[in-house]
């Protein structure tokens, strides 16, 4: 059967198609391995540690919480018009992932998991700032991160220019 | 945020011209000025003014330069020195009489009154080096402090406001702490200083009186975290001895909560209850003449967790108190690290140590697993307890830290409210002692999301007992600043992490009881918001018959300064705010004082509180190696009494980190017609502490009704005769006395008014 559909000419222009066409998306930014912006909603994962976010994508395998998954520090960027979910944790302190502007809040706690929903329909910049939970807050100044609506374009650009490393 | 020269304006170090006492021929040396008081007790002192040219010392803003009598000097030195802080820039102003003339030696002394030097006045080279090292002991303090002009603009309204209290409030309060003598200090574990982390050790400690050795004098047992526990006794006149060794009363070996006085035997002097952290709560008998004994071992009651207020009833009405210990939630881990010294403070090395909170201690409510239920103990006499919690049905796991024994549903059963520190608040009704049926939704469906301090009274003189709970956890949600610390709070926490849905009132509460078994929240209307508030303590302060309220306020450290609170009953129609007009606040001693060390080049380098307290690396390299943090002061537990017996109602504080403040009443000199009655109860057939009891007494218009509750203060329960403040009444025309056994005693011989009677029970 294998042998079958791969000596058939017209099969293997199809496959080589494929695979042409997905070379040159990578390579121009407009297709991650993984990032599957058709699948609704758009998951990513934010982490606390040290008073700052960590965000996680899902990497080749699709999935979230794999080794190769693509790590931003401090930045987490979403298309536009899309539904995202955000998957809070937190490694040490009580966090609250707040983004004023946006009035989206939702806290991470150590060993416990919490999520937020949005959409955002322009791109827009955004303060992720530290709220103050039972004590310790950031200098005057100071955010947690930074929250980035963008196109789709853009945001893919930005995706394949990420590492994997943490 | 971190100017030196302002920084150095604020916490000074205080350079002393010695002049007419010096004596010359003698060298000069430390000794020889007999300061060694001075080394003693930590009593920062603020000053902060233009030195004199002379001296070559212009660009040391916070150098004071005064002389006088060296006597006169020392004593100002032992009282503090009170300066308004400034902010940045302001021309200083200093209450203390400035110098006149320069004298030919001086004493160069630092915030903590040890001596840095003394110094010729000819040869200032030294000094000024001695100077320049002080001033690099840069003193962090937090911005809020420093600006507090904010403090100046409340007082003056609050001045303006005085002409519109109808309540009487033409006397004062004056901190009398150094001249009681009592030289007890609070101390913290790291976590509410150098390794600061939003965790439950900021509840701090509370405190506790009785007259542990029958002389008629109320004595204070004052709960410590770090280096221990102390017993101060009564000498009269407002002086008071340590006799904590003597007493037998010594804790130390671990961190102290709360502190409960009542009579577990009913041999007529009270016993003591002290709450700890996993190391083990501990009862102690009183012996009589103020001499206890440990009875841990075998009572019943050395429960081990994170144990907070313990509060003694009669649930069953045998004549034996109970006792309910709240037990707040596992807020440390099992790994202990050790206390850091200051010594700054004078503090010797030790090897006190300390659970590790949680990194998300306050999260604890979320987590099941860190739940601890709280305990009911029941007495079974011979000073041994059984906890009946489950057989009782009293199974509650809130983040409960005291407890209000309060007969809600007004049975004639003791009945239990516990204020949950993290969600909705429960109360337990007692079914004739037999068991207890939870209610709390059904009675108050809503109640504060982070209730701390409670206390039952009768606000308006209706004859039943209304509820004031403070709410410290919902204002901790958003930092606003001054000018909305009377209203609720705009919770900004989510609902996933309130998890009360719907049930929650973010500040204070203050539940009306109609009369019918219904409450109703008015604290709104009532005025009884404040900010960052500890617990209460109420009592008839100004003695005009209504009962005011104190609440115990502020953070501390990294924190503003929050104003405790004095709240005048005005005629049972509101309360008034008036902590200001009474002389309450400002604090004799500034709103900020030296909170911990941190060497940033050693064991402190990186350490997390550097970030929170806003120094980048550009700050820290201009530091030098070590430098003092300040935080803002803070009270957090309290009793009022008449600590010397002069008829007016004073007020001692337990404070965080610092030593009390000993609020010392002026009133029954400034009110010549002082009408009032103490009422010392003892029973006979209920338990000999009374309490439970219910007082009534008619005097002229008044009619008063006050219960025995032992409940004096934010985890503190005591001991303690019940005042009555009779407004002007001349007579006094009927006392009755409703026992816990049920008997009714009606005291009908003539009553003299301003006096002590002790009313016991009939058999």
């Amino acid at each position: 059967m294998m042998k079958r559909f791969l000596f058939n000419p017209i099969a293997l222009c199809l496959v080589l198609l494929g695979l042409g066409i997905g070379v040159y998306l990578s390579a121009t930014g407009q297709f991650v391995p993984g990032m599957a912006l058709e699948d609704r909603p758009f998951l990513v994962e934010a982490r606390g540690k040290e008073r700052a976010w960590r965000f996680s994508y899902a990497g080749s395998d699709g999935k979230l919480g794999t080794v190769d998954d693509w790590m931003s520090a401090g930045e987490l960027r979403v298309p536009v018009d899309t539904d995202v979910v955000l998957r809070l944790h937190s490694e040490d302190f009580i966090y609250v992932f707040s983004c004023p502007d946006l009035n989206l809040k939702e806290i991470a706690v150590p060993d416990l998991k919490f999520t937020l929903s949005f959409k955002i329909e322009q791109e827009a910049d955004f303060d992720l700032a530290m709220d103050p939970m039972c004590g310790f807050q950031l200098p005057p100044g100071k955010t947690m991160g930074t929250l980035i609506a963008c196109s789709e374009t853009s945001f893919n650009r930005w995706l394949g220019e990420l590492s994997n490393k943490p | 945020m971190f100017s030196r020269k302002l920084v150095g304006m604020l916490c000074l170090p205080v350079l002393i011209w010695l002049t007419a006492c010096s004596k010359p021929e003698e060298p000069a040396s430390a000794d020889s000025l007999n300061i060694a008081p001075l080394a003693g007790r930590p009593h920062p002192t603020v000053l902060g003014f233009v030195p004199s040219a002379d001296l070559g010392l212009d660009d040391k803003s916070w150098v004071a330069c005064f002389t006088s009598e060296q006597a006169a000097l020392f004593e100002k030195i032992l009282k503090g020195v009170h300066v308004e802080m400034l902010p940045a820039g302001s021309e200083s102003k200093i209450q203390f009489e400035q110098a006149t003339e320069i004298g030919d030696r001086g004493v160069l002394v630092d915030a903590y009154r040890r001596v840095r030097g003394v110094y010729e006045v000819t040869e200032t080279r030294e000094l000024v080096t001695d100077v320049a090292a002080l001033d690099a002991e840069i003193v962090n303090v937090p911005a809020d402090v420093q600006e507090s002009a904010w403090m100046k603009v409340r007082a003056e309204d609050q001045l303006d406001s005085a002409k519109s209290i109808g309540a009487f409030h033409d006397f004062s309060f004056s901190d009398q702490s150094e001249a009681s003598g009592i030289r007890f200090r609070h101390k913290i574990v790291d976590e509410s200083g150098k390794r600061f982390k939003g965790v439950h050790y900021d509840h701090g400690s509370g405190m506790a009186v009785a007259d542990v050795d029958g002389d008629e004098r109320l004595d204070i047992y004052f709960v410590n975290q770090v280096g221990g526990n102390e017993l101060w006794r009564n000498l009269g006149g407002g002086k008071f001895e340590n006799i904590t060794e003597r007493a037998g009363v010594f804790v130390s070996d671990r961190i102290g909560v709360s502190a409960s006085f009542a009579d577990i035997d009913n041999d007529g002097d009270p016993d003591l209850y002290v709450t700890a952290l996993r190391k083990g709560n501990v009862l102690f008998e009183n012996l009589g003449g103020g001499k206890f004994r440990n009875i841990t071992a075998g009572s019943g009651l050395g429960y081990k967790g994170h144990s907070s207020g313990a509060v003694f009833f009669d649930y069953d009405r045998d004549g034996l108190v109970d006792v309910f210990l709240a037990n707040v939630g596992q807020y440390t881990k099992a790994e202990t690290t050790k206390v850091t010294m200051e010594s700054i403070r004078g503090e010797a090395e030790t090897g006190d140590t300390y659970y590790v909170g949680f990194n998300d201690a306050f999260a604890g409510h979320l987590k099941p697993e860190r739940e601890e239920m709280s305990r009911l103990y029941r007495n079974l006499g011979g000073k041994r307890f059984e906890d009946v919690s489950v057989a009782m049905g009293v199974e509650d796991k809130g983040w409960t830290g005291d407890a209000a024994p309060i007969d809600i549903d007004s049975d004639g059963w003791t009945d239990l409210y516990l204020p949950s520190m993290q969600g909705d608040d429960e109360v337990y009704l007692n079914k004739e002692g037999q068991r207890f049926e939870r209610a709390g939704r059904d009675l108050f469906p809503k109640t504060p999301w982070g209730s701390m301090g409670i206390k039952a009274f009768d606000f308006e003189n209706d004859g039943d007992l209304d509820l004031y709970i403070t709410d410290m956890h919902s204002d901790m949600s958003e930092h606003v600043g001054p000018e909305l610390e009377k209203g609720k709070a705009a919770m900004k926490w989510t609902a996933s992490f309130l998890k009360t849905d719907g049930t929650s009132i973010y500040g204070n509460a203050f539940f009306r009881n109609d009369g019918s078994g219904r409450y109703e929240e008015v604290s709104d209307s009532l005025g009884a918001e404040n900010y960052w508030p500890w617990g209460l303590s109420a009592d008839d302060l100004n003695a005009d018959g209504f009962d005011d309220a104190f609440v115990t306020s502020s953070m501390n450290f990294p924190l503003r300064y929050g104003v405790n609170s004095l709240l005048l009953n005005d005629g049972g129609e509101r309360f008034r705010d008036a902590e200001f007009i009474l002389g309450v606040e400002p604090r004799a001693e500034g709103l900020a004082v030296p909170w911990f060390e941190l060497d940033l080049v050693g064991a402190d380098k990186g350490a997390p509180v550097i970030e929170a307290m806003g120094l980048d690396e550009a700050a820290l390299e201009s530091l030098p190696d070590r430098v003092v943090v300040w935080g803002a002061m803070g009270s957090r537990s309290s009793v009022i009494f008449d600590l010397d017996d002069d008829g007016d109602l004073d007020i001692v504080t337990n404070e965080m980190n610092h030593h009390p403040m000993v609020l010392m009443s002026d009133l029954s000199e400034k009110k010549p017609d002082l009408s009032f009655l103490k009422v010392k109860l003892i029973g006979t057939k209920s338990n000999r502490s009374a309490l439970g009891a219910v007082v009534r007494i008619v005097a002229g218009d008044l009619k008063l009704m006050k219960v025995k509750d032992g409940q004096t203060g934010y985890l503190s329960h005591s001991d303690y005769p019940l005042y009555f403040g009779l407004g002007s009444a001349k007579q006094i025309e009927r006392l009755e006395v409703t026992w816990p056994s049920g008997t009714v005693q009606v005291v009908d011989e003539s009553i003299a008014l301003n006096q002590q009677v002790t009313v016991t029970e009939t058999e």
